[in-house]
């Protein structure tokens, strides 16, 4: 089993689960699953960035994914603000 | 494959396996509590684990600014995904989301009744 066969072989498990994710987003029920499910999509896309840096041995993607981590991270957190019913600043 | 080649397959397919087990949570648990619990632990703990081996990946390699880069990024979910977690099943109980059946603790209704006797 050669390493660009293992990357490619984690790079479709972690796409499988966030189609997975993905499907709890549009089922739902409720608003807080589906801000959840986005929150760990997010997390998995970091996850696949890092998958690419290694295959393609570049750290250009790396420098993407904790760009990508800290956006998805405040998002989440001013969304669940949002469902708790406050505004941002309290 | 050579052994540095090795042991960050192993580390990143570890990985994708425990993201696999936290995504299968996430279709298959009963409430929203719990979903969120098995995604904080194994989506959080499965991204670090794929983050370390594209690290030592990268550091093998002799490329110190995308491995120390993934090293932090590994650090930064470890800290993410449980307050994440935490911040939207908090926000999912004051916005009054029942908890599932079955369920035998609720530590948050305990505490707004022991805050009205105080009061």
């Amino acid at each position: 089993m050669s390493f660009a066969l293992a990357t490619t072989a984690a790079f479709v498990i972690m796409v499988a689960c966030s189609f997975a994710c993905l499907w709890r987003v549009a089922v739902g029920p409720s608003p807080a699953d589906r801000a959840g499910a986005l929150a760990f999509m997010g997390i998995l896309a970091v996850g696949l960035a890092a998958v690419v840096a290694a295959q393609h041995a570049s750290g250009v993607y790396v420098h993407a994914a904790l760009a990508w981590s800290l956006a998805s991270f405040v998002a989440t957190l001013a969304i669940a603000k949002h469902i708790e019913g406050k505004a941002l600043d309290e | 494959m050579s052994r540095l080649e090795l042991t960050a397959a192993a580390l990143m397919l570890a990985g994708a396996a425990l993201d696999a087990v936290g995504c299968i949570g996430m279709m298959r648990m009963p409430d929203v509590y719990n979903r969120l619990q098995i995604a904080a632990k194994c989506i959080g703990s499965g991204t670090c684990l794929v983050l370390i081996g594209a690290a030592v990946y990268l550091l093998g390699r002799g490329q110190w600014a995308g491995g120390l880069g993934s090293l932090l990024c590994s650090a930064f979910v470890m800290i993410a995904a449980p307050t994440v977690a935490h911040a939207i099943a908090r926000a999912a109980r004051v916005s009054g989301h029942d908890l599932c059946v079955g369920s035998v603790v609720d530590a948050y209704a305990e505490d707004a009744a022991a805050d009205e006797e105080l009061l």
